[in-house]
């Protein structure tokens, strides 16, 4: 077995000799092998670029600083923090691809999340919170999560519960105040399969109420209860040359009628050296909300009014093209570069494209131009 | 829309099974996976093996895909909202 990736030569075979059983607690291997205690802290600071476009029009760009920390502490615990401050700037649509004057914007984001890991022999529990800031809308959430191992640390099952409470008040008074409560409850398997193998599934259920309409759009009206389901999949494999491959699928369904399929592969390539490439393809298509309408519109009041609209009605309606069907792929290249020492920089660019003419199934939406974003990461980290 | 849900929501439940009775398998020993040792797992242990390889990469790439599809989450609970979708 030969590795060359970031670990330095020996750590892998210590660690998992720290894994026997008896000898793994409070020490052990990265999560992959276990829900073990990681044996160093981590921390990292990244710098996120994202900006996305229509045909002969710039939309909205986001600039985001961030930073992690992962620090183990006492032995037993783990210690998890981020921090995140999104400027947000451009415009979006009214409806549809539609944008008017009154769609600029400059907003400021600030969130933070926090999360504590207790690790016992054979399980792990955590309690977190996270925190959003924006001038129009405000989330508080919790969670509480744990875990149980097989002896051999070969099987692991999850349980975790979610609860966040949002306050809307957007700076246009359509509402003031209105609030969002969601609750999600998540079962986990993690399997180790062989030497080089590790799958794990995730069964997520979310019920929330509360105000889902979207104040900045024009005859956006929503159910004011969303309840969804999700499935996801992840398997990793290990190969031979210290490469690794990392595959996933999702499936989502909730109550507004959305159902979508995603797929992501990722080829992290040790070249030798201390560097890494990681090309990534990500694959995604989902059909529309039962009450999305396609833009067509009424011949009396003409848009953004759906053909027969009736003003005071409570029928729900949305023009977001977030809502319609479409599919959509990322391309993504990832250079990093292992100084030696704990250190770690790397650099990732991504293409993004979302065309209602790559909907893979459900009808409709036809009409939409497609979107392009571009995003780019650069990160540097250190261990120890 | 009610009859569409309940399509998806057997699919749920059918997951839920399914991963329940693997989890049941696994737990009982009829599992036909042959168990990996401590000292065998030199090649998951590489930090390009974990499942969150880059959670600060991961976690603003889950905020954009929320903000421009409608599907979202499905991988970590208790994240919170935001007023971009």
């Amino acid at each position: 077995m030969a590795f060359k990736s970031d670990m330095p030569p020996g750590q892998a075979l210590m660690l998992a000799a720290l894994a026997l059983p008896g000898l793994g607690v409070g020490l052990g291997v990265p999560d992959a092998a276990a829900q073990t205690l990681p044996d160093s802290a981590t921390l990292s600071v990244d710098y996120l670029h994202y900006k996305d476009e229509q045909p002969g029009l710039d939309r909205v760009s986001v600039r985001s600083p961030a930073v992690r920390l992962s620090l183990p502490v006492a032995g037993a615990w783990l210690l998890e923090a981020g921090a995140v401050s999104d400027h947000v700037s451009g415009a979006t649509p009214r409806y549809h691809t539609a944008i008017s004057g009154a769609s600029r914007m400059d907003d400021q984001r600030h969130a933070a999340d926090l999360r504590v890991t207790r690790y016992l022999a054979n399980a792990s529990v955590s309690a977190g919170a996270a925190w959003s800031n924006e001038n129009d809308y405000r989330s508080r959430a919790l969670s509480l999560g744990g875990t149980i191992s097989s002896a051999d640390h070969n099987t692991t099952g999850g349980l975790s519960l979610g609860v966040s409470n949002d306050t809307i008040s957007p700076v246009n008074l359509l509402v003031t105040g209105e609030r969002r409560h969601t609750v999600e409850l998540q079962a986990s398997l993690e399997q180790v399969l062989t030497q080089r193998d590790i799958v794990k599934l995730d069964l997520t259920h979310a019920k929330g109420k509360g105000y889902y309409s979207d104040p900045y759009k024009y005859v956006d009206k929503r159910p004011r209860k969303r309840d969804v389901n999700g499935l996801l999949l992840r398997w990793n494999h290990a190969l031979a040359d210290g490469s690794a491959v990392r595959t996933s699928y999702r499936y989502y369904m909730d109550s507004f009628g959305i159902r979508a399929h995603t797929l992501g592969a990722e080829y992290e390539r040790a070249l030798g050296g201390g560097w890494a490439l990681t090309p990534s393809l990500r694959l995604s298509t989902q059909s529309a909300a039962d009450f999305y309408f396609d833009p067509v519109y009424d011949k009396r009041f003409g848009p953004p009014f759906p053909p027969g609209y009736t003003f005071g009605s409570t029928a729900f309606t949305s023009a977001d093209q977030r809502l319609s069907g479409f599919g959509a792929v990322t391309a993504g290249l990832q250079a990093a570069y292992s100084f030696g020492d704990g250190w770690r920089a790397h650099v990732k660019a991504e293409h993004y494209r979302q065309s209602t003419g790559w909907r893979q199934f459900g009808s409709g939406s036809p009409g939409l131009a497609r979107m392009d974003a571009q995003i780019w990461q650069l990160g540097v980290s250190k261990q120890w | 829309m009610q009859a569409q849900w309940r399509t998806g929501s057997g699919l749920a439940k059918w997951a839920a099974r399914a991963a329940l009775c693997a989890a049941a398998g696994l737990a009982a020993g009829c599992t036909p996976l042959q168990p990996v040792a401590a000292w065998e797992k030199g090649a998951l242990a590489q930090p390009n093996m974990r499942f969150d390889r880059d959670p600060a990469a991961s976690r603003y790439s889950a905020h954009i895909y929320d903000s421009k599809e409608a599907a979202s989450g499905a991988g970590s609970v208790g994240g919170g909202g935001c007023g971009c979708n």
